[in-house]
């Protein structure tokens, strides 16, 4: 990372998988080779990204420190920012500053169980994590996967979905709000899924992102099925500019999303001021 | 008690008491006798915190539209303040029915900024009153009276309309108005270039001129629709000349000249100077002032058959 | 260290010092306020009580600065600093809750994981003087907040108004170096006491209160939201014009050739948007969110992340405020339906 913490480093976009009709996952390479080789950081961080003459914005690393050489981050369409993004083709430049932020405290959760839960665009920071674990699979104990989105052509990393499947003591259970024709699997909401699912919590880590709404009753979902909250973690967006909390922009009473997060315990989020 | 402020409250009790109005929005004592602080009045026992003197400076007309929505509101008015309500119900903002405009005949109100330079020093003030045209302050040595001149809202020093073109109730009277010339222009265009630019310069895009007129109820400012772009957020002289320039023109034929931008602007900017000329340009071209008549059409948003374009 | 600079000896002094600073003091502007600016022998600077319109933060952190220029080359993109050498600069004149507000910057920029370059070097290459003021204007709560007169023995040198000069208190090796100067002489016992007045005058308030008491005081639901929000009008003179505000926005514009120039620009929680998510989700969607935002990070988060009060009773925001919300009338209202102690209103 660069000495000065607001001066991104130039990469170039290698490829661009266009993984449902709003969203796109980026791969991008460093142009300075050193740092192409030496550039890590922890599942969970995130970066901001540049569209230089548009600006930045705020994006999980959805690849793994495992895998080093390129960086990957997930776009959903949504303002200026994304939309310059979607405008890109392979061979742009861009501009990334980090990694920033928290991460997930896994070096904690070795032995246990891993149970994550994503819905949508969510699964991005989800997926660092995931494969990080699977590249380290001997220190945990069973993975699973309950992922779900609107429909099945909005589920992301669909590609990945085998990978995980063929992995050891790795279960990936899908679902979408809406079937179609072809879809075999479940039909319904993730917390529902979830309740039907019904995991136990022994030695259990709880790890979910997705859309506010899924966050919410996921959250109370394992609540009744008695996770403590210290077992559940999930990661936080605010609007951010600065990233590394001297713009004052991104926090929740005395926290900062850039600082003190974006990765939160739900025993940490119950001690939060309700701002998000 | 001067009886300003008991015809206000007594009016206020009245309103509440027979529910007429869920809200009535005034005037209560500031920090000092030289400031007041606007207060949303709901029951009839609290009219008591309304109250009448030279500091009522603020122009309420700025919370009618959002508390009107929710039912029908008093709102205590200076000529200006009337002439805002007026603006807002010609632009369809505001209903005549949903608002009691509670007038008050003003010969002018305090811009506390100012006082210091008038050599009164506003920690040492008592009391601040008007009687007879002539505004009266004790520091604490007795009475003393004020040079109007150096302690109003310089925008009051202007004013042809010390009564409210629209009310429901009135309080008091106010002398014939005496308007003055604003001198502060220069008459050349080169040098009234130059004077606007270093004006320009001290600005701080606070944006609390905006953010403290009534005819700017944009839900989002040409200056916010940053995709597009019209001023970019730099601070600086062009864009702050960009910003200032474009509001002018977004004010002209609805500026009612209250002043308050120009009284809450943090840098000095004089910016009632920039309105009037917009102002005097409309009634040149078409022979209109913002807010007199409520069943006027916006002069700029309407288009007659006998609109000649630019002056002869 | 003290000595005693004769009234008559300031532009003596402030000749030697150029020398080797650039100076910058309060001088008085057309309409009669202050504002720091630089100084020559042909604009001496004012030593009185009447506050600076614009803080000093102005001097360390601009309300507008390039971070860098992205050039695209020919295929051969890189970033260009923003350079800039840093002058030594002399701040003369800093009341003591100017000197007190640079404290409060220093621990949000320069502590922490991250230190912020662009700070640190305008900070790095800044000696400050502080005037200490004899008394308070109406709007002053300085001494309910904190203690002035150890807030401006943080600075370089404090000046204190003794009669015919002004006693000179060095509290640094930089302020020793400045009163090396030939018009300084030693002080009297007189002039020491003449001081100690001065500065036992400046400590008092009529009802101190703990910083700590009122950030524990201060609630995620208080009726004191809701009051302000009503008459808040929502601009960003609080803000902008507070010496601890530093919230700010990052841009991209721009310049022609290919090239773009990020830049950093004043902002504030009191705007509408500054939280808005780019789906349009805005976590503080009204007035009354965003009131409560500023209060409670001013005397609440703050304390709890820099372990500091981060604010200095310079009145600015009591006297400037569009609607005289009075930030101490609020306070004290939260101050004391919390039980604690109120505040001197």
């Amino acid at each position: 990372m660069a000495a000065n913490p607001y001066q991104p480093d130039l990469a170039t976009v290698e490829e661009i998988i266009e993984e449902t009709p709003d969203t796109r996952t980026f791969r991008a390479v460093f142009r300075d080779p050193e740092l192409r080789e030496s550039f890590t950081y922890e599942p969970g961080q995130f970066q901001e990204v540049s569209v230089f003459g548009v600006g930045e914005a705020t994006f999980c690393l959805t690849s793994t420190p495992t895998r080093p050489g390129v960086v990957e981050f997930s776009v959903k369409q949504v303002g200026q920012v994304t939309t310059a993004l979607h405008e890109m083709s392979p061979g742009d430049i861009v501009g990334i500053r980090g990694p920033f932020g928290n991460w997930f405290p896994y070096g904690e959760w070795k032995g246990k169980r891993l149970l994550f839960i994503g819905g949508g665009i969510g699964m991005a920071p989800l997926r660092s994590l995931l494969n990080f674990c699977l590249d380290n699979r001997a220190d945990y104990g069973p993975i699973d996967l309950i992922y779900g989105a609107r429909t099945p052509q909005d589920l992301c990393f669909r590609s990945e979905f085998d990978d995980w499947r063929s992995a050891p003591d790795t279960r990936v259970f899908l679902t979408v709000d809406r079937g179609d024709e072809s879809w075999q699997g479940n039909v319904g909401f993730v917390p529902a899924y979830l309740m039907d699912l019904a995991p136990s919590p022994a030695n259990t880590i709880a790890i979910t992102c997705g859309p506010p709404v899924m966050i919410k009753y996921v959250l109370e979902s394992l609540e009744k099925l008695n996770f403590a909250p210290e077992q559940i973690y999930t990661t936080l967006e605010m609007k951010m500019k600065c990233g590394i909390g001297k713009c004052g922009r991104c926090n929740i009473g005395e926290k900062f999303v850039c600082i003190d997060g974006p990765v939160f315990s739900y025993a940490q989020l119950k001690e939060l001021p309700p701002e998000f | 008690m001067n009886s300003h402020t008991e015809q206000i409250r007594a009016e206020a009790r009245r309103l509440l008491e027979s529910g007429e109005v869920s809200v009535v929005i005034g005037y209560a004592p500031g920090s000092t006798p030289a400031r007041a602080t606007p207060v949303f009045v709901r029951k009839p026992e609290d009219a008591e915190r309304l109250f009448w003197s030279p500091a009522c400076a603020s122009n309420l007309a700025l919370y009618v539209r959002e508390q009107a929505a929710r039912g029908k509101v008093a709102v205590v008015a200076k000529g200006c303040d009337a002439r805002s309500i007026v603006t807002l119900i010609q632009e369809k903002q505001l209903r005549r029915e949903d608002v009691h405009v509670i007038g008050v005949a003003c010969s002018g109100v305090v811009d506390a900024g100012r006082l210091a330079s008038a050599g009164v020093d506003e920690g040492k003030l008592k009391s601040l009153e008007a009687g007879g045209g002539a505004l009266v302050a004790d520091c604490g040595d007795g009475p003393a009276e004020l040079q109007r001149e150096a302690v109003l809202k310089r925008a009051c020093l202007f004013c042809d309309t010390p009564v409210p073109p629209l009310w429901d109730v009135v309080v008091g009277e106010a002398a014939a108005p005496s308007p003055a010339r604003d001198g502060v222009l220069p008459e050349d265009l080169d040098a009234r270039r130059e004077f606007w630019a270093e004006q320009f310069a001290k600005c701080v895009r606070c944006y609390a001129c905006r953010q403290v007129c009534p005819a700017c109820y944009c839900s989002e400012c040409f200056t916010d629709r940053l995709p597009v772009g019209w001023v970019s957020k730099r601070i600086a002289g062009p864009e702050n000349w960009m910003y200032h320039t474009t509001r002018a023109f977004h004010m002209a034929g609805r500026c009612v000249g209250c002043g308050e931008c120009e009284r809450v602007c943090p840098a000095g900017i004089p910016i009632q100077t920039l309105m009037r000329r917009m102002a005097e340009e409309v009634d040149g071209l078409f022979g209109y002032r913002a807010g007199m008549d409520p069943d006027a059409e916006p002069v700029l948003a309407t288009y007659r058959d006998d609109d000649d374009g630019p002056a002869g | 260290m003290d000595r005693l600079l004769p009234k008559a000896a300031l532009k003596d002094w402030l000749e030697w010092a150029s020398a080797r600073y650039h100076l910058l003091g309060p001088v008085e502007s057309e309409d009669g306020s202050r504002a720091f600016a630089p100084l020559s022998q042909d604009r001496l600077p004012v030593l009185d009580n009447r506050r600076s319109c614009l803080p000093p933060k102005e001097a360390v952190l601009p309300s507008c600065e390039t971070l860098f220029t992205f050039d695209p080359g020919d295929g051969e993109p890189r970033l260009l600093p923003a350079g800039g050498e840093f002058a030594p600069t002399l701040m003369l004149g800093m009341k003591p809750c100017d000197v007190r507000s640079l404290e409060v910057l220093d621990r949000v920029f320069l502590d922490g994981r991250f230190q912020d370059p662009y700070y640190a070097a305008r900070r790095g290459s800044l000696v400050t003087v502080a005037y200490v003021c004899e008394s308070k204007r109406w709007s002053c709560f300085c001494s309910s907040v904190g203690d002035p007169v150890e807030w401006s023995l943080a600075a370089d040198v404090a000046l204190t108004d003794v009669g015919d000069g002004y006693l000179a208190s060095a509290n640094t090796s930089a302020g020793e170096e400045l009163l090396g100067c030939p018009a300084f002489r030693e002080p009297s016992a007189d002039d020491l006491a003449r001081r100690d007045v001065v500065w036992n005058a400046l400590r008092e308030a009529a009802e101190p209160f703990d910083p700590e008491a009122v950030a524990a005081a201060v609630d995620w639901e208080e009726p004191a939201w809701d009051a302000v929000a009503e008459k808040c009008i929502g601009c960003g003179v609080c803000s902008f014009l507070c010496p601890t505000c530093t919230c700010f926005d990052i841009q991209d514009e721009t310049i022609g050739g290919g090239r773009v120039e990020r830049f950093r620009v004043r902002d504030t929680c009191q705007f509408c948007d500054f939280t808005k998510m780019g789906h349009g989700h805005n976590p503080r969607p009204s007035r009354r969110e965003r009131v409560r935002q500023r209060i409670s990070h001013k005397f609440k988060y703050i304390v709890r992340q820099c372990g500091i009060c981060g604010c200095v009773g310079c009145g600015r925001c009591v006297e400037l405020c569009p609607v005289n919300a009075d930030l101490r009338g609020v306070l004290s209202e939260i101050v004391k339906e919390n039980g604690c102690e109120s505040i001197s209103a």
